[in-house]
């Protein structure tokens, strides 16, 4: 059953079992009832029989006594020793008259007189006589009952003694209404006297009960078989009476049988009154149960309803309601709950809406608080046809200012940027905070060219250092602009937008973009290309090629870094640039780590075996460094291959040591301690500190390639390759120089005690089998070399790929 | 049934009846044993014989029957026809003795000591004695048309003595008989020395006293 309110429930239940309990306890008093009355009836019948038997027993005496009298009357004696038959009679007659029976009966001991008083003949008197004779014991009076002319009689037999036995007198009352009505009166019970005489059907000759009630009684027995002297209920035109059965009389010929009966129904209806009471009294309790359960009900389900109505409120955003109740129980207890938690929401409710909306580090609005903005502006000013625009910026290598300066020094970066931006900017311009160190501006109804002119009016200030807590800090930016609505009618694409542009502005290093439709494409080129790539080790499209290293002072090239090249079976040449930053973001890189190991380890092996040991340098990235499982990967797979530790060698950046220094320093401690040796990649174009760099197990230093191209012409790069080789020397660590394209640079950094150089004056890097065609080609190069301490240059314009 | 149990030629002629006459004298005396038909000893049977000899045998003897505790003294007696009997009271009470029986009707109104006149029993017979005041007071007197009579002891023997030797009819009479008051009878032969003579009577126990 589904209840609407808890107020129902209540009465609903409560009621039921209540009505429950109730009408369970009347089917035991019923059944009490029932048994109480049965026994009752039982009893009462049991009683009622003895009473009975005692009344036809006390009967039975008085005949005796009376006839004793007469028995012993020495008249009567003498009459009868002289056989003096009138004498007998009118003796026999005055007995009768005298004591009221209906029969006396004189007959001599020898047969031969018979004295017949009573509407009898002597025929039929003669056999009753004589079985009441044989009947006869002195000492106990059986009762005795026959039926003579169908007329049912208690009979009594008394011997005449003179004083041995001379003759017998019985003495016979009919049995009629009379004692009947006496019977009814001592035992209270119904008693009916039937017989059944020879083949006449059976028929009550004497009873209490109606003559309807006789007949009903009287079928009763002609259909029953003879077993019918059983106790037993019996159904008498609707009143159901207990029922006993006496045979009182019962030879082959005749029977007699009283039926002493108690009415169980009108017995049962004595209980009436005592039940109906009882109805009334369930019927009131009921009554008064159920207006204490509504009170209950309502007193308990009320303050619900009306809590549930303040929660419907506070679901609507409504608290300014306070919740109150004056109970000092549970549900007063509820109530102030209720309230508590009601000014508990609000209040936080009002500070997630701050903090929501709200960027606490710069003060700006936060990237909802933006977009919300943007929502609302792109409405008014699709309806009045005016233009906006994006621009968002975001800080160059934030993250290491962030490591290196500390979070608050990285924090207070951000609210100078913040405070710089807007300076900038007009009042009604909306700048926000979207992300860690990028940064949205709302050009409201600015078209692309003066949005442009803003970004590089932006640009411009950026240029000055900014003052962090007394240090100066360079921070440069890279700037997207998507303007409404020719690059996105949406909030949605007009920021995704403007940060794709912002994106190609970071991978270009290019400064303010804006937003062009191809940039999507690439994104989505991007996506294939991660499928692409994911089948390309397996499908053994990666092919590594190899750039010697020269030994700067013996001119010897026993070294080379190993790169990898992607030839994909569509697109065909592609260069690691184009798809190594993406397996980097991917986590791809470390298959391709490991596939570059193997490699490696491979082509090294199939050198020597030409007889040239190659030590063979493999570029391993941070995602490598962070796998604590990296150094058992290396291992092995060189024991794999056979590969001593010194054939392979490890090239890291600089920038990828600085995502995670504590992790990619431990790292590095075990490669070292395998004996792998260890190189700094693209040296100092990182914020990274020589002290730092001087704990790591690092035996060489790669100079960016950027400061040796520029060397000759740059007076500043010279200096900078100069005193890093310098220093490096100082701290025990090998200098290798990336980027050689002419022999000037060559001659430079040799003088300068570089000790490895690397770049396409001395090799491109080239398939392994073209390595050994090589290794001849540089060594006539290099004695040459040695020849002519100047010579000319091959041109170098071919850009450096890695 | 009753009949059937008392067989005298039977017992005759399995030797089981035997007299015991003298023959000195001409006179013999005979024992007769009762018993009933579980062959228990019975007393107070009656036992006479009659033949032709004792017909007219006269009878002068007087004979007493007592009241004494409420109680007839004897209770059974057998006495000749024409014997006189008396009824002396030795009860402080009076009693009241009557007879209803055939053989002598009489009765004796309220009397206390001994009664002026004797009554005289002439009829062959069993008479019934009563009192009229008290019901359980009873005997039994048999008259016998012979002198030749005796009555069983405790022991269910009697003798009957100074028997001219002859043939008679022996009748055993007992008051508590299955027979309506008929005597058992047999013929027996008295010589100077007889057998004593076994008889067994049906015997009603309902009746004994």
């Amino acid at each position: 059953m589904k209840f609407k309110s808890l107020k129902q429930q209540i009465i609903v239940i409560f009621l039921t079992l209540v009505l429950g309990i109730q009408l369970v306890g009347l089917i035991p008093i019923q059944r009490a009832i029932d048994k109480n009355v049965r026994s009752l009836v039982t009893k009462e019948l049991e009683v009622g029989e003895k009473v009975v038997l005692n009344l036809l027993g006390s009967n039975n005496q008085n005949i005796i006594n009376g006839a004793k009298i007469l028995a012993a009357d020495y008249g009567f004696r003498e009459a009868i020793s002289s056989h003096d038959q009138e004498t007998i009679l009118s003796a026999l007659n005055n007995f009768q008259s005298r004591i009221r029976a209906d029969i006396a009966i004189f007959q001599g001991v020898d047969n031969d007189t018979i004295a017949v008083s009573g509407d009898l003949t002597e025929q039929e008197a003669m056999p009753v006589v004589q079985h009441l004779i044989s009947q006869y014991s002195a000492s106990s009076q059986t009762l005795q009952f026959e039926i003579l002319n169908d007329i049912p009689y208690q009979l009594v037999a008394v011997p005449i003694k003179a004083p041995i036995v001379i003759g017998w007198m019985v003495i016979g009352f009919e049995i009629d209404d009379a004692l009947a009505q006496k019977i009814n009166e001592l035992s209270g019970l119904q008693v009916t006297f039937i017989q059944h005489v020879q083949n006449k059907p059976w028929n009550t000759k004497v009873s209490t009960l109606g003559t309807d009630d006789q007949r009903v009684i009287q079928n009763y027995f002609a259909q029953a078989s003879k077993e019918v002297a059983i106790n037993r209920e019996m159904d008498v035109q609707g009143e159901l009476y207990e029922t006993k059965f006496l045979v009182l009389h019962d030879d082959a010929e005749n029977k007699l049988i009283a039926l002493l009966q108690r009415s169980i129904t009108a017995e049962i209806s004595q209980y009436q009154e005592l039940k109906f009471s009882l109805l009334i009294l369930t019927i009131l309790g009921l009554g008064i149960f159920s207006v204490a359960i509504i009170y209950v009900s309502n007193y308990i389900a009320k303050p619900i309803a009306r809590l549930s109505e303040n929660a419907k409120q506070l679901e609507f955003g409504n608290y300014e309601a306070a919740i109150t109740s004056d109970r000092k129980d549970e549900i007063g207890e509820l109530s102030k709950s209720f309230n508590a938690m009601r000014e508990a929401v609000a209040t936080r409710e009002e500070k997630v809406k701050r903090l929501a909306f709200w960027d606490e580090v710069t003060g700006l609005p936060n990237r909802a608080a933006f977009i919300q903005q943007l929502e609302a502006t792109i409405t008014s000013h699709r309806n009045r046809k005016l233009s906006l625009t994006v621009l968002v910026l975001n800080l160059d290598r934030f993250k290491e200012v962030n490591k290196i300066l500390g979070r608050d020094m990285g924090d207070e970066l951000l609210s100078q940027v913040a405070k710089k931006i807007k300076a900038e900017m007009r009042a009604d311009d909306v700048v926000a905070r979207l992300g860690a160190d990028e940064y949205g501006i709302l050009l409201s109804t600015l078209s692309e060219d003066l949005a442009l002119l803003v970004a590089d009016k932006l640009k411009k200030a950026f240029e000055l250092p900014f003052d962090v807590n007394e240090q100066k800090i360079d921070v440069s930016a890279g700037f997207g602009i998507a303007v409404f609505p020719q690059h996105g009618e949406t909030d949605e694409a007009l920021l995704h937008n403007a940060e794709t542009a912002l994106n190609v502005s970071k991978q270009r290093n290019s400064g303010v973009v804006v937003y062009h439709p191809q940039f999507d494409v690439g994104t989505q080129e991007n996506l294939t290309m991660a499928t692409d790539l994911k089948s390309a080790i397996q499908a053994h499209q990666l092919v590594l090629y190899l750039q010697p290293k020269i030994n700067m002072q013996t001119k010897q090239g026993y070294a080379a870094e190993a790169l990898v090249r992607w030839m994909h079976p569509e697109k065909g040449f592609i260069f690691p640039d184009q798809f190594i930053p993406f397996a980097e973001q991917t986590g791809l890189i470390q298959g391709i780590t490991l596939w570059m190991l193997e490699e490696a380890c491979r082509v090294h092996m199939a050198l020597k075996q030409e007889g040239i040991p190659l030590t063979i340098a493999v570029n391993i990235s941070t995602r490598d460094l962070i796998g604590s499982d990296f150094p058992e990967k290396i291992e092995h797979i060189f024991r794999r291959h056979h590969v001593t530790f010194d054939a392979i060698s490890l090239e890291i950046t600089e920038s990828s040591i600085m995502d995670d220094p504590v992790r990619a320093e431990a790292t590095l401690q075990r490669l070292s301690q395998m004996g792998l040796k260890i190189a700094i990649d693209d040296f100092g174009t990182g914020y990274s500190s020589l002290g730092y760099l001087k704990r790591l197990p690092v035996q060489e230093l790669k100079i960016d390639k950027s400061f040796v191209m520029n060397m000759a012409s740059n007076e500043n790069d010279a200096v900078i390759v100069r005193s890093t080789v310098d220093l490096a020397h100082n701290l025990n660590l090998k200098v290798v120089a990336e980027g050689i394209e002419n022999v000037e640079a060559w001659d430079l950094l040799a003088k300068m005690g570089c000790d490895y150089g690397q770049g396409y004056f001395m090799g491109k890097p080239m398939p392994e089998k073209e390595f050994q065609a090589w290794l001849v080609r540089w060594e006539s190069q290099s004695q040459q070399m040695a020849a002519e301490t100047t010579s000319s240059a091959k041109k170098a314009t071919v850009h450096k790929i890695k | 049934m009753i009949t059937k149990l008392i067989k005298f030629p039977t017992l005759q002629s399995l030797g089981l009846v035997a007299l015991t006459v003298s023959q000195l004298s001409l006179a013999a005396d005979v024992t007769v044993e009762v018993r009933d038909s579980k062959g228990k000893l019975l007393s107070d049977a009656v036992v006479y014989v009659e033949g032709n000899k004792t017909a007219n045998l006269a009878a002068n003897k007087a004979f007493e029957i007592e009241q004494k505790g409420r109680q007839f003294n004897p209770q059974v007696s057998v006495v000749q026809a024409g014997t006189h009997i008396t009824f002396p009271n030795k009860d402080k009470v009076r009693h009241h003795v009557y007879s209803f029986s055939p053989a002598k009707k009489f009765e004796l109104k309220l009397y206390s000591g001994v009664p002026a006149n004797p009554v005289l029993f002439d009829k062959a017979g069993t008479v019934v004695l009563g009192c009229n005041i008290h019901d359980t007071m009873l005997a039994y007197i048999h008259i016998v048309d012979t002198p030749f009579f005796a009555k069983t002891s405790a022991s269910g023997v009697a003798a009957i003595t100074d028997l001219p030797e002859g043939s008679y009819e022996l009748k055993v009479w007992h008051y508590a008989l299955q027979t309506d008051n008929k005597p058992a009878q047999q013929a027996i032969t008295i010589k100077s020395t007889n057998q004593p003579v076994v008889i067994q009577l049906d015997i009603n126990d309902m009746k004994l006293m």
